[in-house]
């Protein structure tokens, strides 16, 4: 095996490894949602620190196989994408980290919002999970057409907030709900990271540029 | 852009071994071509054919056209020497004449019975300029050049095919034997000179086609793989030989 094949298969690796943390975070930060565990929400945040050195890690390696082996077409984005892939899941992780401050710092969410929470949640799951594979196998074909996902995201959105202004116009209180709106607006911000993982994904697999807004 | 070469349906044979198989290949005026491809991939083989180096090698026969300016270089009209005049050639390792630096360039003109000392001192001096030498020699024309370093005598060797007022320098591994820095000041002079030039050089490192050329070929087998700007051949070759190649996967 080529030395730089073992580098790219390490370096691939790490970034995985990294995705499998971020979404443990995001199992994890809706279980909280609904249990209103502190404490597990803590080990959200604890866990946010692991993807952030994940970051720091893979963007050495990165810089050691460009300054060392010097690669060119294919394994030149394969870096190129997996630096910019490893800066969007430590996005990702963030928004999953101000989910479990939300949870620290507030009551649990009464059923209703914790349905459409879930429902949010689980769409963006079902986008990360289908990106991250389109990752694992080299598939660009697929990846393309994964980012529709994030509309099912969208919708679900919409629907919590046509929700909330039907309660706000029935004179509910205000603050509490703008909190979970924004809380939510968490999940919304990491589809649209997941949707720039694909677009890296089509670049080192095809060098072409798409933007899924 | 206009080209200066045009190589086509181009075949070459040692006695009855094929060397080179149909090159079709254009190469443009003020730019720089690299040709790179593994050992005893035919590059070599087509520079010297671009400035006829192979008519020396017994048995080498060779099949097609060559178009210098329009005009066929193969054609038995033409003079080998006027065309090796217009066709310059820089090689591997440097060779200079066991002369003075100052002989050493002015010899192409000698030969063509230029002996004005005005005339001659001007072109020296012109020539080592461009070559990026004259500092380093204006106080010792007369020293033998087989004095200077390896990477001096490589750029004295550039001044002296410069001085024949050159289209186009073939360059056959310049840098193969210099150090890095002697390499570095040679491949900022190759820029230097293509915008009068067009230059052609074969090198075995990919990093520095990468650097200074604005087209690559890559050959393999005798066969022309792939020509492309170097932009797009090293970022995404369109040829799966060429990515293996340049990727480091051959073999």
């Amino acid at each position: 095996m080529v030395k730089i094949d073992t580098e790219l298969t390490l370096f691939q690796d790490a970034i995985l490894q990294m995705s499998d943390k971020v979404r443990r975070m995001y199992i994890m930060a809706l279980e909280v949602l609904e249990s209103g565990n502190k404490e597990r929400a803590l080990a959200i945040i604890q866990l946010d620190e692991f993807v952030n050195n994940d970051e720091e890690e893979i963007n050495d390696r990165g810089l050691e196989v460009l300054s060392l082996l010097a690669p060119v077409a294919s394994d030149l984005r394969v870096i190129v994408a997996g630096i910019k892939i490893a800066s969007d899941l430590e996005r990702i992780g963030d928004y999953a980290k101000n989910i479990a401050r939300y949870v620290i710092k507030n009551e649990r969410l009464e059923p209703e919002l914790m349905r459409h929470a879930r429902s949010i949640g689980d769409q963006f799951v079902l986008l990360y999970d289908k990106a991250i594979e389109c990752y694992r196998t080299k598939d660009a074909k697929t990846a393309i057409e994964v980012p529709q996902l994030d509309d099912e995201i969208d919708a679900a959105f919409t629907l919590l907030i046509r929700f909330i202004e039907e309660r706000m116009e029935a004179g509910e209180n205000i603050p509490h709900l703008v909190a979970t709106v924004g809380m939510l607006r968490n999940i919304e911000r990491a589809g649209d990271h997941t949707k720039n993982v694909c677009e890296h994904l089509i670049y080192q697999v095809r060098g072409q540029h798409y933007d899924f807004g | 852009m206009e080209s200066v070469l045009k190589i086509s349906n181009l075949n070459l044979f040692y006695n009855n071994v094929q060397a080179l198989y149909n090159i079709d290949m254009d190469i443009k005026m003020n730019h720089v071509t690299a040709f790179i491809g593994p050992s005893g991939c035919g590059k070599s083989t087509l520079l010297r054919c671009l400035n006829r180096m192979n008519d020396l090698i017994e048995n080498c026969r060779i099949e097609g056209s060559i178009q210098l300016d329009g005009a066929e270089i193969y054609d038995k009209n033409q003079d080998v020497v006027s065309l090796r005049t217009r066709v310059g050639m820089v090689f591997q390792k440097p060779n200079p004449f066991p002369k003075t630096i100052y002989e050493n360039v002015a010899y192409g003109l000698r030969c063509q019975g230029i002996n004005d000392k005005k005339i001659l001192d001007e072109v020296v001096e012109k020539s080592l300029r461009k070559a990026a030498l004259w500092e380093e020699v204006k106080d010792r024309l007369g020293q033998n050049a087989l004095r200077l370093s390896g990477g001096q005598q490589q750029r004295l060797c550039i001044a002296r095919a410069i001085a024949m007022e050159p289209e186009v320098i073939l360059m056959d591994e310049p840098t193969s034997a210099l150090d890095p820095i002697a390499t570095a000041k040679i491949e900022e002079l190759i820029q230097d000179l293509k915008a009068e030039y067009t230059i052609v050089i074969v090198t075995h490192s990919m990093q520095q086609a990468a650097r200074i050329s604005d087209e690559t070929a890559f050959f393999l087998m005798g066969e022309l793989i792939e020509m492309n700007t170097t932009k797009k051949l090293f970022q995404l070759p369109n040829d799966k030989r060429t990515e293996d190649y340049i990727t480091g996967r051959f073999g």
